[in-house]
């Protein structure tokens, strides 16, 4: 009976079931393209400006509910710029722009201003003077300002070395004066990236926003709260000999940065040999041990301090220099190719495959 | 198992051997159109976009202009200060000249790798290789 029944049914319910499949397998495709299938519900917020010579990008992933994003973003947008008007080297008028102009003379600076030097100055002294904010005279003798580059001779490079030197950087707290030397050049630009970061951070967090990334340039992440869903954030690190490439991705958490220097973001090639943008204070040329850096701290300002500093470091004493500080850790790629990294972030690291 | 084979059997009455060519065509079709449109497929090495920001732009009317590679053309851009030509050929870009001070843009050279950009500050451009986004990533360090 059901037999008969069956196969005396008219074709269009034939004609149903390749539609209904058809529909499915199109739901499917489509529902994969609204990320229903990723832990993402909704598209995040991207606004983006120049900041500090540099592209500072801030994804906003999640916010509480009724909250203004755009607005949020309007307002801590205004607050990077303020404090970029102060600090920037980029800034006609700013605090930094000052004091080089008129060397040999104390030069009142903003508390901002001031935040970053101290930080900048106690960098310097924790890394033995690798990491050195007046290191501007020796990084425009290589024309790595300008993009004329060139390898200078020992004769210039010991003329230029004379006036990079930190320590003689004279700062009163209590007048709030920066005074440098005649021919000397103060950078605050990589530490005041991070304050930035900092800045926007409470701003975004004070407005409702409770998950969101800011990137400075390629080589910084600040974590706003945690990832969508309070997963970790999931940050690739690129591969310095195939840049189309990662070779390690890192999981951050809430309010920990992320910066990487590494001796492909800007350099030359002479005779075969590679001469990258992070100069050495100490014998003013650039470093060669490292090819690629990347540090992980809950302080976004010295972050990109210590991953220049450290850059310049053997790897192994880079490892052990941030063991015994404690609170940074570092991912190495050696100048051979080999990857070291800090023991307390091996169930956050994954490296690829070779 | 006795649900199985009921199961098979229903299908085996409902289904003839053209509907199965027709299903299989539709999921074809279904499959190659999500790949084009970038919904499927692994972490492609080659940048699939170029596409520039104009920042002075109110949010949401920034991107100025978005063109599939690759392709072999110049486009003209106007920023701030001036205009840009960007020169895209095949799966490279650069900006050939502009009109800015200093010349940062043009002195970045061709730009190959999805996320590598050219940043024009006086005249408020962006011009940036996109590729397919590796979904598991939320930023690459480089």
């Amino acid at each position: 009976m059901c037999e008969e029944n069956h196969t005396s049914r008219p074709p269009f319910k034939r004609r149903h079931l390749v539609f209904v499949t058809a529909v499915i397998v199109t739901m499917a495709l489509s529902l994969q393209g609204c990320n229903l299938f990723t832990e993402d519900d909704e598209e995040p917020v991207v606004r983006e400006t120049f900041l500090l010579g540099t592209l500072v990008r801030i994804t906003v992933h999640e916010w509480e509910q009724g909250t203004d994003v755009e607005g949020a973003l309007d307002e801590t947008l205004v607050e990077m710029e303020k404090l970029g008007a102060r600090v920037s080297v980029y800034e006609d008028e700013s605090d930094v722009n000052r004091v080089n102009e008129s060397p040999q003379t104390p030069i009142e600076v903003s508390e901002d201003t001031l935040h970053l030097l101290q930080t900048a100055l106690q960098m310097n002294r924790e890394t033995e003077g690798a990491f050195d904010p007046t290191i501007g005279p020796l990084v425009s003798l290589w024309g790595f300002y300008t993009g004329d580059y060139r390898v200078p001779d020992s004769e210039e490079i010991q003329h230029a070395l004379q006036y990079v030197d930190a320590s003689s950087v004279q700062v009163d707290p209590e007048a709030r004066t920066v005074r440098i030397k005649e021919g000397m050049q103060l950078d605050l630009e990589a530490l005041a990236k991070g304050l930035a970061a900092q800045r926007a951070e409470a701003a975004l967090t004070e407005r409702g926003v409770t998950s969101a990334l800011i990137s400075a340039g390629h080589s910084s992440v600040h974590a706003v709260g945690d990832g969508p869903g309070g997963r970790p954030w999931k940050i690739g690190l690129i591969h310095p000999r195939n840049l189309s490439e990662i070779y390690g991705k890192l999981q951050i958490r809430a309010s920990e940065a992320v910066s990487t220097s590494g001796d492909y973001q800007r350099y030359f090639e002479e005779n075969d040999t590679r001469y990258s943008h992070i100069i050495d204070p100490q014998t003013g040329r650039p470093g060669r041990t490292i090819k690629t850096i990347t540090v992980l701290t809950d302080d976004s300002i010295i972050a990109d301090a210590l991953s220049t500093a450290l850059f310049l470091f053997e790897p192994q004493e880079a490892l052990q220099w941030a063991d015994e500080r404690g609170g940074v850790d570092v991912v190495i790629m050696t100048a051979d190719g080999a990857v070291l990294y800090s023991e307390a972030i091996e169930d956050r690291l994954q490296l690829e495959d070779d | 198992m006795d649900r199985l084979h009921r199961a098979a059997g229903f299908l085996r009455q409902h289904i003839q051997p053209g509907d199965l060519a027709i299903i299989a065509a539709v999921a074809a079709l279904a499959l190659l159109a999500a790949t084009l449109t970038g919904q499927l497929g692994g972490a492609s090495q080659q940048p699939d976009q170029l596409r520039v920001l104009h920042l002075s732009e109110p949010p949401g009317q920034q991107t100025v202009l978005r063109v599939s590679l690759p392709t072999e053309n110049t486009y003209t851009v106007r920023g701030d200060e001036g205009e840009l030509v960007v020169e895209i050929d095949g799966y490279r870009a650069r900006v050939k000249t502009a009109e800015c001070p200093r010349l940062i843009c043009v002195r970045t050279g061709w730009l190959h790798n999805p996320g590598d950009r050219s940043l024009c500050v006086p005249n408020q451009l962006v011009v940036e290789l996109l590729g397919d986004d590796d979904e598991e990533l939320d930023e690459i360090l480089r």
